[in-house]
């Protein structure tokens, strides 16, 4: 079966600013593909490209086995898309607008619609201009699942979400792949990713810097930790755990950087009386200063 | 409404489309209306004491007939300002401002290709020209009987229909400019000066040695509501009108198929 993306080199800049730099890019039919960058990594250019939006300056894309600009049409009526902006004109109701939408690919059932907004508790009789932004983002995400399309590219999908909808929204995505349709997925947030994703692809400054399963990700893992006892304890216990770095001893208080499993750690400080424990997923941009930095990447 | 591009385009606009067509009709009525007035012998003699060739120019020299008259103030004047300011604004809609509120990307990821996108709006536009020029039409019917408006109702139509065709000319034009840039402001203005320059050439091009030919450039010299509502429709024209607007419906195709949007 043909690979449900597939980049060669594809190279893409504005004026003077390289936005993508020969991305290679691989996604398998019927996996979760997390494409994972901090904001202005090229991400969305990189998706844009894949639907026509915008032309490539060098290299080649092939989605579902199309090529974006000879099949276009084709290709979309194949590909359920969510912009990174995702706005509409607000002076119709959501059941007015997805109907359209559903229109332009030669209609789409009232019941899918209905069952998606009943899923992510969305009104679809109110006009798009009264919802939050939260409940705008739901509409997005209706129209882009509602015709069971083979291919979803999600560009952030759960920004401006609240947690408990960007949940059901995980849930979607990992039905969808139980139907053996394929999801792309960007966001600039690890853990989101790790939920779901079978592999994760890792985007900077426009080159893929990294492709891995979710697993080896996780091995490498980089958690901010922050132990508080309730007695004084000694350094040294901790010096001899090969996960951890960077620790600080401040009276009661260790804080030290967790690469990997964290095992280890818990079990040493379990000898103690824990008051407190903090584990922190740093940010992207942080994760790839510590742990990045020395492969190609070293711009910083 | 919602089962393609054109109708949801229209149906985005109806409340917008109700209110001209209202002020075409208003327009056309009151200015229409006064049409007694300026058939009065005092109004003839105001209009020869102003230089001849300026008179001529803006088509004031047959003020005092019924194709004189509406041919220089209902079509001659309000009637083609109002029905380009509101082509202008919904072609620069159409590409350069759907674009730039975030709206086009999503459209275009859709199964449809960006000629129909384009088509389509040209299409929904050529329509409200067409629903601004009946507007006039109807009016100018209406009271063509009370204030003794003596011209056959084929040659208001033909004008008519040149209006709504001079309209989408310039519509077709903002398509145009939106199918190279995405910026609303920038396709108004330069729409905007065209029309401007367009129309001044019309005017007052004849009247500088030399330059008479520019006249024959111009849309609005294509347009001449005087000499259709006097003599009835010239095909030929009217195929200019109609065939320009195209043209510029075509380059607008082609441009935008070409680049890259939302950038």
């Amino acid at each position: 079966m043909a690979e449900a993306i597939l980049t060669d080199s594809l190279s893409k800049s504005y004026g003077e600013t390289l936005a993508l730099d020969t991305l290679d890019l691989v996604v398998h039919t019927g996996e979760i593909f997390g494409f994972l960058g901090p904001n202005g990594a090229g991400k969305t250019t990189t998706i844009r490209l894949l639907l026509d939006i915008i032309r490539p300056d060098s290299g080649q894309a092939t989605v579902l086995g199309l090529d974006p600009r000879a099949q276009g049409v084709e290709l979309r009526r194949r590909v359920g898309f969510l912009p990174g902006d995702f706005v509409v004109d607000g002076r119709q109701t959501s059941w007015q607008f997805l109907t359209y939408l559903g229109n332009l690919r030669g209609g789409v059932s009232r019941a899918s619609i209905e069952s998606l907004g009943d899923r992510l508790d969305l009104d679809l009789d109110l006009r798009i201009g009264s919802l939050s932004r939260g409940n705008r983002q739901k509409v997005g995400l209706v129209q882009a699942f509602m015709h069971s399309p083979e291919l979803l590219i999600l560009d952030e999908p759960t920004s401006g979400l609240d947690p408990l909808v960007a949940r059901e929204f995980l849930k979607l995505a990992s039905e969808a792949r139980h139907e053996g349709q394929t999801v792309f997925m960007s966001s600039h947030i690890l853990s989101e990713v790790q939920q779901v994703a079978d592999r994760t692809g890792i985007i900077r400054e426009g080159r893929l810097i990294a492709v891995d399963d979710v697993d080896e990700l996780r091995s490498r893992a980089i958690r901010n930790v922050r132990i508080v006892f309730a007695d004084e304890v000694a350094a040294t216990e901790f010096e001899a755990i090969d996960e951890i770095a960077d620790l600080i001893f401040e009276g009661n208080m260790l804080t030290c950087r967790l690469v990997g499993e964290a095992d280890a750690l818990v079990k040493r400080a379990a000898r103690h009386q824990v008051i407190d424990f903090v584990s922190e997923e740093p940010d992207l941009e942080e994760l790839f200063f510590h742990y990045y930095t020395g492969e190609e990447t070293n711009a910083q | 409404m919602l089962s393609d591009i054109w109708t949801k385009t229209l149906w985005d606009q109806r409340r917008s489309l109700v209110g001209w067509a209202i002020g075409f009709l208003a327009v056309a009525v009151i200015y229409g209306g006064f049409y007694p007035y300026a058939s009065t012998p005092e109004y003839g003699e105001l209009i020869e004491s102003l230089p001849a060739g300026l008179a001529e120019a803006f088509g004031w020299d047959e003020i005092s007939t019924p194709h004189g008259y509406l041919g220089s103030t209902v079509f001659g004047l309000l009637g083609p300002i109002l029905v380009i300011i509101m082509a202008i604004g919904l072609g620069a809609r159409a590409i350069a401002g759907n674009e730039e509120a975030g709206h086009m990307e999503l459209l275009i990821a859709h199964p449809v290709t960006r000629t129909r996108v384009v088509a389509q709006r040209a299409l929904a536009l050529l329509i409200a020209t067409v629903i601004a020029a009946l507007a006039v039409f109807l009016a100018i019917l209406a009271i063509r009987g009370p204030v003794d408006i003596d011209l056959p109702i084929g040659n208001i139509a033909a004008t008519s229909l040149n209006l709504a065709l001079l309209g989408a000319l310039f519509g077709a034009l903002a398509l145009l400019v939106g199918g190279f840039v995405g910026r609303r402001g920038l396709v108004v203005g330069v729409t905007a000066v065209v029309a401007v320059t367009a129309y001044l050439a019309s005017g007052l091009a004849p009247l500088v040695e030399g330059l008479g030919w520019l006249q024959k450039l111009s849309p609005f010299y294509w347009f001449n509501a005087t000499a259709t509502l006097r003599d009835g429709i010239d095909p030929a024209m009217t195929l200019l009108l109609a065939g320009v607007a195209l043209v510029f419906v075509l380059v607008a195709v082609v441009s935008f198929n070409r680049r890259d949007v939302g950038v």
